[in-house]
């Protein structure tokens, strides 16, 4: 079991650029902002009940990022048997910050890097709030 | 896997590729694969998607020859399909190819600079010889660009 | 009668004053009422509709019901509830006249004190919010019932259409027709091709459309588009859902995520222009099989 870190897990979707900003702003959580009290894993790991994954995330937090409606990373969360506590999509920020819309898939841009900023900002305050949780 | 008598596009399906920087390797791999490469002929499929069951991931790939990407031993693009749709045409072991390559920096799985470049174009380039191949087997009905 | 050459035009809202005619208040329910069919809102007779319901029916289905007593015997309220008619506000003139400082008084004559105060009751009157979506008579949603699908693929990609109750222009926006209205929305393709909505910004209530008019203009992750009405008429409503969530359109293209209800002027002409659900069928099939190679590049 392991308590110690929340787990910032992003949907990597393959075919938006919304996907991409979620994959990079977990990435700066995980990294940059809170690399001692966060970490990502793999979605599909998971999903497939992977033994190694799935010991890493009882009893853990799960922030979820996703890119788009389908709430793939929520659906594949509880396909393994809890939810995330905190869900986010990558949409709602860009509603906040329009101008913010990101490029492609591959690169997103000044805009997607710059959302992925303000994103990962949020997420690595709720992984403090998290930590501090029982 | 019902494949379709002569389908016109291959299917290729990338791990997520969040845990090691050879999943984003793959994933931008096949990427511009589908982009720049061979546009028109490559579906991409998304993983998380075909997990979860939505849309019609699973069903179209059973129509056509897929091709897997995996970054690492777990092979959960490879896995997935096998589960979900059936056998794979083709199955790319990232790990290996950069093995076979000699590559034995420590790459970086969210900032990729010019070697993670370099090795994203040569593993599109494979993927683009197995998609080749396939079309060679009357697996593809296409014309080869 | 709506006054036409005002500026304004109110008839989302329709106003049943009491008939009190034996006291001040009643005058004054009836002098609020005419101040309101100034500013376009139809004014509903309580002693005719007694008599004929039906003669309403087609106001009553249009607008909110702002329902306007005299006094305490509520007269007109009893009315509405013996109708089963929802009502969206009340006035009792009295209760609102004490609390401007104003006895009303038992002879019907108005006089100046009340007079002077009616307008700003008026004004009261249309500041209800505009309707989601104005409901029939009968107090239900007529857009209710169940929808039938039916589908193709293109690659991995499946299409929804309806099986019928709905018409389609070739921007691929839907009009589904009950009644003399139409709820108008995009398609399960152009959603899908437009990829995440963000925003929603819709047309002003009360504005008159023509089939081929923007109606709302919609923007996504992926771009920015127009909703283009495949109907004439008068916009009656707005889904202010789809204003707050617009991923609604995402997620129910043909259902809870339709844009705009429009009370229609001339359906059977503008069904000339366009598709029904299997011509639309078919015209889609082919289009996106054609298209999506530029689309999605495979």
């Amino acid at each position: 079991m392991n308590d110690e870190k929340v787990y910032v897990i992003p949907c990597s979707g393959i075919g938006k650029a919304t996907a991409s900003v979620g994959r990079d702003a977990a990435f700066k959580v995980v990294e940059e902002k809170r690399p001692d009290t966060s970490d990502t894993l793999c979605l599909s790991l998971l999903t497939m009940k992977d033994a190694d994954t799935v010991e890493k995330v009882t009893g853990a937090k799960v922030i979820t990022i996703e890119g788009c409606a389908k709430d793939c990373a929520r659906k594949n969360v509880e396909a393994s048997g809890r939810a995330p506590d905190i869900s986010h999509r990558v949409h709602d920020f860009l509603k906040e910050h329009r101008d913010f819309k990101p490029e492609t898939v591959l690169d997103t841009g000044e805009g997607g890097r710059k959302l992925s900023e303000i994103i990962a900002e949020q997420v690595a305050d709720e992984v403090d709030e998290l930590i501090r949780k029982p | 896997m019902e494949i379709e008598a002569r389908p016109t596009k291959v299917g290729v399906i990338s791990c997520s590729g969040e845990s090691e920087a050879e999943g984003t390797i793959a994933r931008n791999a096949v990427r511009l694969v589908m982009e720049k490469y061979r546009p028109g002929l490559v579906v991409t499929l998304c993983l998380p998607l075909y997990l979860a069951g939505d849309g019609g991931e699973r069903d179209f790939a059973k129509k056509v020859p897929v091709i897997a990407v995996d970054g690492c031993e777990k092979t959960c693009a490879r896995m997935a399909t096998e589960k979900y749709s059936g056998e794979i045409a083709s199955w790319i072991d990232i790990r290996e190819l950069l093995k076979q390559w000699g590559v034995t920096a420590e790459l970086s799985r969210s900032h990729p600079g010019e070697l993670e470049r370099e090795l994203t174009e040569r593993v599109a380039q494979e993927i683009v010889r197995r998609i080749d191949r396939l079309i060679e087997e009357g697996k593809v009905e296409v014309e080869v660009q | 009668m709506p006054d036409e050459t005002a500026a304004e035009n109110h008839s989302e809202i329709v106003v049943l004053p009491c008939s009190g005619l034996d006291k001040e208040a009643g005058s004054a329910s009836r002098e609020i009422a005419l101040l309101l069919s100034e500013r376009g809102v139809p004014i509903v007779c309580p002693v005719l509709y007694e008599r004929s319901p039906k003669r309403y029916e087609k106001e009553l289905g249009a607008g909110r019901l702002v329902v306007i007593d005299g006094c305490k015997t509520g007269c007109a309220s009893k009315l509405a509830a013996e109708r089963g008619l929802k009502v969206a506000r009340k006035l009792t003139v009295t209760e609102a006249a004490k609390r401007l400082g104003i006895e009303a008084g038992k002879d019907p004559h108005l006089r100046e004190a009340l007079r002077d105060v009616l307008p700003t009751l008026a004004e009261e009157l249309l500041a209800i919010e505009p309707a989601e979506s104005p409901a029939a008579a009968d107090g239900q949603d007529p857009f209710r019932s169940t929808v039938d699908y039916r589908e193709f693929s293109v690659e991995k990609f499946i299409f929804r259409i309806p099986t019928s109750g709905y018409f389609f222009n070739e921007n691929d926006c839907w009009a589904r027709v009950v009644g003399g209205r139409a709820r108008v929305g995009i398609s399960d393709y152009v959603q899908q091709s437009a990829s995440d909505m963000i925003f929603f910004d819709p047309p002003e209530i009360g504005i008159e459309v023509s089939i081929f008019d923007e109606v709302g203009s919609l923007e996504t992750t992926k771009t920015a588009l127009d909703i283009i009405s495949p109907v004439s008429g008068r916009v009656v409503a707005v889904n202010k859902e789809v204003v707050d969530a617009p991923e609604l359109i995402n997620e129910d293209p043909y259902e809870r995520g339709w844009a705009v209800e429009i009370e229609l002027t001339d359906l059977e002409e503008d069904k000339e222009l366009l598709m029904d659900s299997p011509a639309y069928f078919d015209y889609l099939k082919q289009k996106a099989e054609k298209e999506h190679e530029e689309l999605y590049g495979g």
